[in-house]
């Protein structure tokens, strides 16, 4: 059973290791993954410690690795999971390691920015290539439409600006100046607008959208641009459309005048551009090979640079003795694993050549050592559930090795539903059955980590539901009829339809057997019950009674496990002080209430065996009785019924409350008593010891630092307990009805479901209802999954934790502990990202 | 006095010899044997657990709802069309011609049979 049942057994060892073997035999170690090191320097900070350089130098090698996996997600390469386990490697190497990623970091960075600034001079070129192209555009616009103010002048081929005023006689032509270039285009019309108001209207932009989006180098996203070209006169407003232009972010490209200029200018500018993309894509190629180099060996330089810094974190907690010459570790292992320790140990002296073989010594202490439960991919679920209320207190009886099957069933009482649980089973079924593919391929997302690590769980739970779903003769809220119903209708003479009209309903009784057969349903309940209208109120009588009887063994068996604590820590007075009055107690009074049910099932029924004492008409009411046992009540019986279930039930009750009532002070007081007779003997023992230690002189010996006994601490502590586990008892009994509540709730729901909307489809008749079922078959398959499954599966597993949490544990566990947590590099080979310290 | 009175209880009880020993002898042998027949392996500890606890409170639970409907102190109140309907599909006592046939001549009806209790509403009592 090994360490799911208790805690494994935990040694406080030091280790000494020679400096130069000290960083092999940690990496060693971590690979064992078993051992947890106790941080030795703690009022040290961080930055004062021995290896804060070495942990600096990893974390810069980390970042760079961080830099070129982006780069490599950028250019969307695949990086290569080998799935192989590289060594943690040497100091020594770390410098080459370190040489590597920076020359990767170096020419990627390189790279990076040439091709930036070619992208950017392409973006320009390209940008003036457009302006160009539309600038022509205007000005042939412009010639046309100026047509015959160009006949009229004297020079043919003067440029456009000079034509667009008449020249006027005497004066020389009127200077018009322009300016051209691009903006995006979302900015246009807001630097239109503050072209107008500053320069009065007297400017004439003209614009014109460039089609295709153009790559911004920085970003690399898709911008759109608009080519704008202004003209005005004089050069004031040239100042101030260049400035309002600087402003608005636009860039301005010069624009030659002369056509014949422009288009040698657009000629260059193309001729350049083809220069530029062979260069581009040159450099994309190089970056592309860099990358895919890198691509190759990542995962391993990650699981390198990972490991080192988790070595140099450990080495970090270690004490460096007087000498300089060796490290002192301290850390705790689990005894078990002594023997592969000591192995890795040797094989880290061997690995960094070194002559000293380092020494393991175990130590004795107080302290409280960690909690470590072996676990397994199944146990492991459950593991986390009780974890997650408290971790053990060392080497207490684990509450998990139960939960594996009574979390499960308890769950089922509530969710009993076949047909749902079939759902449930076929989920948890795939995932366990293809649990090695799902692992590989990584999925992620928070909801799936949380299905996915409770598999096994899932898989439980739905094979209890299945199997109370057939007890409780429940499928999509219908039932099965295997066995062949105990109830018949019997002689039909009277089930005509005149007779079944005039009355509506009919009740079968009992008492006839050609109507019950006098032998119950083999296998769970009988199906006519699903069909009867009286439904609720059978099941509910009984699923009440199975409430309280399972919720009493389930604290019944709790208490049980304390015994196994008592006896394992030796604390023999707890099982007569606490143990045996507790159990007493429980049995007492909500056993004795187990009993009567049981009782009142074998000894009243309807039949001819029966008596009139024993008879529908004179069956008790189990909880009346219990209520008039404690406070000492007799009801009278109706008309000639018994007013107890048997003879001497008075006496009996009697004398079952006043043990029990007993018990309450046997719980209460002793145990404060006994702690301070312990006490005080330890005191006069270590008083004695010392005394003997100084007589022979052979110095002080170190006190065991206990705190000071104060006696009415101790008995209002208890005083406390008592009053928690005797009304713990009575609320608790009451809790464990959540049991009837949600499994009522649950049957409800699913029936409710059938008839508002599965029903109606099933009455249509014609092809159109075919289609409609089709139509409200969807839906009610929608509502089962949803409402039905999901979320009454999370409901009753909710009410299931507090079951095992409060009810349950609450009889034997303490939950003190903390948790072991070992060096491992198994989280770093896995690549989760979550990092110890 | 005491014994005859035992097996008076025994005598009863409403239960069938042949299902409860099926059904004990099934999660006896999964809660019983099963157990010592586990492989050796890390694990046996929490496979034996398993097994029994599986087994009790399966087997439990089997025996609570038989015991509840081993003396049942009501019958079950069925709807007049489920009436017809178990009639027709489980007892297999009802012809559908005969019904149609009964029905002209309902009016001359008499209830004479004692065995059969038609109400249009029982109180249920538990």
């Amino acid at each position: 059973m090994g360490s799911i049942f208790r805690s494994e057994e935990m040694a406080l060892c030091q280790l000494f290791l020679s400096s130069e073997a000290a960083y092999n035999c940690v990496s060693e170690i971590g690979e064992v993954g078993l051992v947890q090191f106790r941080d030795l320097n703690p009022d040290v900070n961080a930055f004062q410690r021995k290896f804060v350089h070495e942990v600096r130098r990893c974390d810069e090698m980390d970042r760079k690795l961080r830099y070129l996996e982006k780069e490599i997600l950028k250019d969307k390469l695949q990086i290569i999971d080998t799935g192989e386990n590289p060594a943690a490697p040497q100091p020594r190497e770390m410098i080459d390691l370190e040489a590597t990623f920076e020359k990767l970091e170096n020419e990627l960075r390189e790279v990076n920015a040439n091709a930036e600034t070619l992208k950017k001079n392409s973006l320009e070129l390209t940008e003036l290539k457009h302006v160009l192209a539309t600038t022509q555009l205007f000005f042939q616009e412009e010639a046309q439409t100026s047509l015959t103010i160009e006949q009229r002048d004297s020079e043919p081929n003067s440029s456009i600006t000079q034509n667009l005023l008449p020249a006027e006689e005497g004066k020389g032509p009127v200077q018009l100046g322009f300016v051209c270039g691009v903006t995006n285009r979302e900015r246009m019309p807001m630097f239109e607008r503050m072209l107008w108001r500053v320069c009065r209207g007297n400017v004439f932009v003209r614009q014109s959208e460039v089609q295709q989006p153009l790559e911004d180098p920085v970003t690399g996203e898709e911008v759109f641009k608009t080519v704008f070209i202004i003209f005005f006169q004089g050069e004031q407003l040239k100042t101030k459309v260049k400035k309002i232009c600087e402003g608005c972010r636009t860039t301005m490209y010069p624009c030659p005048e002369s056509a014949q200029e422009r288009k040698e200018m657009g000629q260059g500018v193309e001729g350049r551009l083809a220069d530029l993309r062979t260069v581009l894509n040159q450099t994309t190629d190089h970056r592309h090979r860099v990358l895919a180099a890198a691509a190759k060996h990542l995962r391993t330089w990650f699981i390198k640079v990972k490991k080192m810094k988790a070595i140099y974190h450990t080495l970090n907690m270690l004490n460096l003795d007087v000498t300089n010459k060796c490290l002192i570790a301290e850390c705790w292992i689990p005894t078990v694993d002594m023997g592969s320790i000591r192995a890795a140990l040797r094989k880290g002296t061997e690995r960094a050549g070194s002559s000293v073989e380092p020494i393991i010594n175990q130590m004795h202490t107080h302290m409280m050592p960690p909690t470590f439960h072996r676990t397994n991919k199944f146990t492991i679920g459950f593991q986390n559930l009780i974890d997650s209320y408290g971790i053990a207190t060392y080497r207490e009886v684990n509450p998990a090795l139960y939960t594996t099957t009574t979390f499960p069933f308890l769950f089922a009482v509530m969710f009993g539903d076949a047909g749902h649980a079939m759902i449930m089973l076929l989920f948890s079924g795939w995932m366990v059955l293809r649990e090695r593919q799902l692992i590989a391929s990584k999925m992620s997302g928070e909801i799936w980590n949380i299905f996915f690590s409770g598999r096994y769980i899932l898989l439980l739970m739905s094979l209890f539901s299945i199997y109370t779903g057939i007890i409780y003769n429940d499928i999509f809220s219908k039932s099965f009829n295997i066995f062949g119903s105990s109830w018949h209708i019997g002689d039909n003479a009277n089930a005509t339809e005149a007779n079944l009209q005039a009355w509506g309903e009919l009740t079968l009784d009992p008492y006839y057997r050609d109507l019950y057969s006098g032998k119950p349903y083999p296998v769970g309940f009988d199906p006519i019950w699903q069909i009867a209208v009286n439904k609720i109120a059978f099941q509910n009588s009984y699923k009440m009674k199975i409430s309280i009887i399972i919720g009493v063994f389930h604290m019944i068996f709790g208490i049980m496990v304390s015994l196994a604590n008592h006896l394992f820590f030796r604390r023999y007075w707890n099982i007569v002080c606490e143990f045996i009055p507790q159990m007493v107690f429980l049995v007492s009074l909500f056993g004795y209430l187990c009993f009567m049910v049981f009782f009142k099932w074998v000894s009243f029924g309807c039949g001819e065996e029966f008596d009139a004492q024993h008879n529908s008409d004179c069956a008790p009411s189990v909880l009346i009785y219990f209520i008039n046992m404690v406070l000492l009540k007799k009801d009278e019986p109706p008309g000639d019924c018994d007013a107890f279930m048997y003879n001497g039930q008075f006496i009996v009750q009697l004398i079952l409350l006043v043990i029990a009532l007993l018990c309450v002070p046997i719980l209460l007081i002793p145990k404060p008593f006994i702690a301070r007779y312990q006490y005080y003997q330890r005191m006069r023992r270590q008083a004695v010891s010392q005394q003997l230690l100084e007589t022979q002189g052979a110095g002080t010996s170190v006190p065991v630092h206990e705190e000071e006994f104060e006696f009415s601490e101790v008995f209002i502590e208890q005083a406390i307990h008592t009053i928690e586990f005797v009304l713990g008892c009575v609320s608790h009994t009451a809790s464990y009805l959540r049991l009837w509540a949600l499994s009522l709730a649950h049957g409800q729901l699913s029936e409710v479901l059938w008839n508002m909307v599965m029903k109606i489809g099933l009455q249509q008749g014609s092809t159109v209802g075919c289609v409609m079922l089709y139509v409200i078959f969807s839906f009610w398959a929608v509502l089962t999954v949803s409402i039905l499954v999901l979320m009454e599966g999370l409901s009753a597993f909710l009410h299931t934790l507090r079951l095992h949490w409060v009810e349950f544990q609450s009889k034997f566990y303490k939950g003190e502990g903390y948790a072991f947590a070992p060096l491992t590099f198994k989280h770093i080979i896995n690549g989760d990202d979550e990092e110890t310290g | 006095m005491r014994e005859q009175g035992v097996s008076q209880l025994i005598g009863k009880m409403g239960a069938d010899a042949i299902p409860v020993a099926v059904v004990t002898a099934f999660f006896g042998v999964v809660g019983l044997v099963l157990p010592f027949i586990v492989g050796r392996g890390p694990n046996k500890g929490v496979i034996q657990v398993v097994l029994s606890i599986t087994a009790a409170s399966c087997w439990l639970f089997w025996l609570l709802a038989y015991m509840h409907q081993m003396n049942p102190l009501i019958g079950p109140q069925l709807h007049n069309t489920t009436v017809i309907a178990l009639q027709y599909l489980w007892d297999n006592n009802l012809n559908l011609t005969e019904l149609e046939s009964t029905t002209d001549m309902s009016s001359t009806m008499e209830f004479t049979s004692s065995t059969m209790e038609f109400t249009s509403s029982t109180p249920a009592t538990a």
